[in-house]
């Protein structure tokens, strides 16, 4: 298999971000360094955006992650973002995904959401979007989160959407999902692309299964973890009047 | 006898031998442009959609059936109920003519209404289905006199399998989705696992199945996403004990609306991914009486 990694041009002006790439493919990788390998990633790919001033300075920014994303590489994004933005402006949300893949049709339903953009529902700001995932190879999770973003933030600019490593093809898979003018505010943020993939993983991608290297068990028991990040920002909430309606 | 079989015969014992092949050719034809037919299947899927949320809305005792595969002129989809046939045929094309070919789409709108007819049928309707909106309009003011009567012209869109796409285009469909979706006002997730769910259940099918029968087969699909029907709902009967815990554990809030767990404490929200009558429901219910969460963070580990 001839494996062709292209580095993008912030990559390959910056020896820790191309550094970091090849940290995760390493052999024998403990899960703690791939966990902070991950974070600092993240650190970078925010240090990547703010650098093309990609986001608006009166926008609030809702950074999209999943489960197994959230305390590695969403914390990175996050951390960095807070140096320079007040963190009162910065929301997170974390989902939780599960997986359908039968014959042509592949599914990654939503199966829990640690929203906090809720609170800007009635907020007249415009928003920019980061959808932070450590890989995009069908871009079938990216896509059912943005639907799911999209759904109920009303007033955004450009969607970010910022992974270490992407598959060939990535960015077009995920912008023919959307109509023309949602896809035309996508921007895609990475450090490599790679056009080989071994059975579900790209080569040399991350390294092989993420939630695995980075020791949350497969994709199913992955969903039983809860993010640090997750558990130190969700407040408890005041109201305790129940929604229940019995079922007609 | 089969309907299909029916139609054979007919045209075997009344019409020239010409067209007795010609049926042959389209058979073959039909046969081998099933396989990676995604533009027929995507709009069959649709049309059960607009289906199933009629019966959502008003109720019905019988339920079409829908045949992909069929015998006849206009093959591409037959829908069929007690007082109508709708035959549809689909060209995912940006040339696509009444009269052009050797055998045009007219004469194959005129033979499918001929033959059933005099096979005893009183409501049919041929449509033809194209994926080009100007293509649409042109063809609709150009239908032949002789085929006007039973004959329609629609436009679907062809976005091969991105069912993404497709939900997000049509704002109808979003309607027809949204009354049968597992959550009520779904986010377009929802709508778009919907609709996939339904499209696999529609590959599985009997070559007999009702749209019902279809949906049924989406309901049982792991996860769910259809929504009960108000005859199911009536059978949901949360367990009172289950019931009791949740009450205790402070700011959660929750519903069966579509005969799903739908719960939310705070900013953290979810739904159980099988319905309420099913055994996966009955095991997650048991298995909350069992542990007895006292707070939220207790029952969280159980909610997936």
């Amino acid at each position: 298999m001839k494996i062709t990694r292209r580095l993008s041009s912030f990559a390959s002006k910056s020896r820790e971000a191309s550094d970091l790439l090849d940290a995760l493919v390493s052999k024998d990788i403990s899960s703690d360094i791939y966990r902070s390998v991950m974070q600092q990633l993240g650190e970078k790919l925010a240090e990547n955006i703010l650098e093309t001033k990609s986001i608006p300075d009166t926008n609030k920014i809702q950074v999209v992650c999943t489960v197994e994303d959230a305390d590695f590489l969403a914390k990175g994004v996050i951390d960095y973002l807070q140096r320079y933005i007040d963190s009162s402006n910065i929301f997170l949300t974390c989902i939780w995904n599960s997986k359908v893949r039968d014959g042509r049709v592949s599914l990654s339903p939503i199966l829990k959401i640690y929203d906090e953009s809720k609170s800007l529902a009635s907020d007249s700001d415009k928003t920019s979007i980061i959808v932070v995932k450590s890989i995009i190879s069908g871009a079938c999770v990216v896509k059912t989160n943005l639907l799911r973003v999209l759904s109920s933030v009303k007033d955004y600019d450009d969607v970010l959407v910022a992974a270490p490593v992407l598959l060939e093809g990535a960015q077009s898979r995920l912008q023919d999902e959307f109509p023309h003018q949602i896809a035309s505010k996508f921007k895609f943020f990475w450090f490599a692309t790679d056009d080989q993939k071994d059975g579900d993983n790209v080569v040399p991608g991350i390294g092989g299964s993420v939630y695995e290297l980075l020791n949350l068990g497969d994709e199913v028991s992955k969903n039983r973890y809860l993010p640090d990040i997750v558990k130190s920002r969700r407040d408890k909430p005041q109201s305790n009047q129940p929604f229940y309606t019995p079922a007609m | 006898m089969d309907k299909n079989q029916k139609f054979i015969d007919h045209v075997k014992s009344k019409y020239d031998p010409g067209v007795f092949a010609y049926l042959g050719n389209k058979r073959q034809g039909g046969d081998s442009g099933k396989k990676g037919s995604r533009y027929e299947d995507n709009f069959a899927t649709y049309l059960m959609c607009t289906y199933i949320e009629k019966f959502f809305a008003v109720g019905s005792e019988s339920w079409p059936s829908v045949h992909d595969q069929i015998v006849g002129f206009v093959d591409d989809l037959h829908i069929e109920s007690e007082d109508e046939l709708l035959f549809f045929q689909c060209k995912n094309s940006k040339s696509v003519s009444w009269t052009t070919g050797k055998h045009t789409i007219a004469e194959d709108f005129s033979l499918q209404n001929q033959i059933w007819s005099e096979l005893g049928e009183k409501s049919i309707t041929t449509t033809l289905v194209v994926s080009c909106q100007n293509l649409m309009r042109l063809l609709s003011s150009a239908i032949p006199d002789e085929i006007k009567p039973h004959s329609d012209v629609m436009w679907f869109p062809c976005l091969d399998g991105r069912h993404s796409a497709l939900v997000q285009t049509l704002p109808d469909l979003q309607q027809a989705l949204s009354s049968f979706s597992r959550v009520s006002n779904p986010p377009l997730d929802e709508m778009v696992a919907t609709f996939s769910m339904l499209s696999i259940a529609f590959a599985q099918k009997n070559p007999e199945s009702s749209i019902w029968d279809i949906f049924c087969r989406a309901q049982d699909l792991n996860p769910s996403f259809m929504a009960l029907t108000s005859e199911q709902l009536k059978r949901v009967r949360p367990n009172t004990e289950f019931e009791s815990i949740l009450a205790k554990i402070e700011g959660l809030t929750y519903n069966f609306k579509r005969g799903f767990f739908a719960w939310e404490w705070g900013n953290t929200s979810g739904i159980y991914p099988h319905n309420c009558l099913s055994t996966d429901f009955f095991s997650f219910q048991t298995r909350i009486i069992k542990f007895k969460p006292r707070d939220f963070d207790e029952l969280e580990a159980h909610l997936i």
